[in-house]
């Protein structure tokens, strides 16, 4: 049997054998050996949710590291682990940002990852929602193309996407005119 | 990765700022899963359920860390709830810890310079690649698509696969 499923396995390809560029944000990166050395170890592999603290020291302050550790790479204040994924994590982001129908400020679609942009797409269409999203000038996101606050529509809601040539835009010029349609803003790291 | 060299979004008044943590630590794992990140800024409504853990002293003094916040529909509204969570990323975070850890504040800056710098050279290299097109002359952070869409590389594209090879997602296709 073990000969046999080793056959079986041994007909999958993986990234040590092939070059991939498949993973549309997910690639074939350098893990150091001391990851799997301390994930593999039986507390941190195999622990129930810290619902009770006095036995969850441990679990607790990994992920208040965590935090701690992306809070100063992304700047002050506060974070969650997210705990959707893909596709599901893209719309729970986008959903409660979604106004009234009329309002519509939304990232270009076309800029998203196939498999997010049908999700999101999904969800528009049963919201209600036409509009191209704000359109790229030169590869980054055209602040002139954004809406402004008008008295008649409700909260626009105008979001980042990642693009799919992932330039570095210029917050500091952006975010207040964001702001100034009355969105929230939300930055994208993609790598 | 990258945020170890440009400014952090919240410098600029961004509310959220959400990215990927694959690179952090994580293999590829048949696609998953992986660990994302996604930091809100205190007073915007949370758009999604999420938890959180701080530091605390005990009554004797002694550190300690809770769950603080849990924002989770299934504890809140029970049978109403819409949303239930149940798998936990936590192992994908503590393989980003660790590595953010084993980096170190000096390592993530010197990772993302090579990595910007090398990006800049794969531009530079592709760019002079007769019927690759750059799409903008933005600064780019590493992930690179080249948008060549000739004749040529369509048939290079099919026969990629059997050489070894997978190209990404073709942008000439949108």
């Amino acid at each position: 049997v073990y000969a046999h499923l080793r056959e079986l396995a041994s007909r999958n390809v993986s990234t040590d054998d092939e070059l991939s560029f498949l993973g549309a944000g997910m690639y074939d990166h350098y893990v150091p050996a001391i990851v799997d050395s301390i994930i593999s170890r039986s507390e941190f592999l195999t622990p129930y949710t810290p619902y009770q603290p006095e036995v969850s020291q441990g679990t607790l302050q990994l992920m208040f590291e965590y935090q701690t550790a992306i809070s100063e790479l992304t700047g002050p204040a506060r974070l969650e682990r997210d705990a959707l994924r893909g596709p599901e994590r893209a719309r729970r982001r986008r959903l409660p940002r979604l106004p009234a129908p009329q309002a519509h400020a939304l990232p270009d679609l076309a800029r998203r990852a196939p498999a997010r942009r049908e999700t999101l797409r999904d969800d528009e269409r049963g919201l209600g929602h036409r509009g191209p999203g704000v359109p790229l000038r030169d590869g980054v996101t055209d602040a002139d193309a954004l809406p402004r606050r008008s008295a008649t529509t409700s909260r626009p809601s105008s979001s980042r996407s990642r693009t799919s040539s992932a330039p570095v835009e210029d917050l500091e010029a952006l975010v207040p005119r964001v702001k100034e349609c009355g969105a929230i803003a939300v930055a994208r790291a993609t790598r | 990765m990258t945020l170890g060299v440009l400014r952090p979004p919240g410098d600029f008044g961004v509310d959220i700022a959400v990215g990927g943590g694959q690179p952090l630590g994580n293999r590829l794992d048949y696609g998953g899963p992986v660990v994302r990140l996604l930091r809100r800024t205190a007073g915007v409504p949370a758009p999604h359920p999420g938890r959180h853990r701080r530091r605390d002293d005990d009554a004797d003094g002694r550190r300690g860390f809770v769950l603080t916040l849990q924002t989770r529909e299934q504890h809140i509204r029970r049978e109403r709830a819409t949303s239930n969570i149940t798998t936990a990323q936590t192992l994908n975070a503590l393989a980003a810890i660790v590595y953010l850890s084993w980096l170190g504040r000096r390592g993530i800056v010197e990772i993302g310079e090579l990595m910007l710098q090398r990006t800049a050279y794969a531009r530079k290299a592709l760019a002079a690649v007769e019927g690759v097109e750059l799409l903008h002359e933005q600064p780019a952070d590493p992930r690179v698509s080249p948008s060549a869409s000739t004749p040529t590389s369509r048939r290079d594209r099919i026969a990629a696969p059997n050489e070894g090879r997978h190209p990404g997602y073709p942008l000439g296709a949108d």
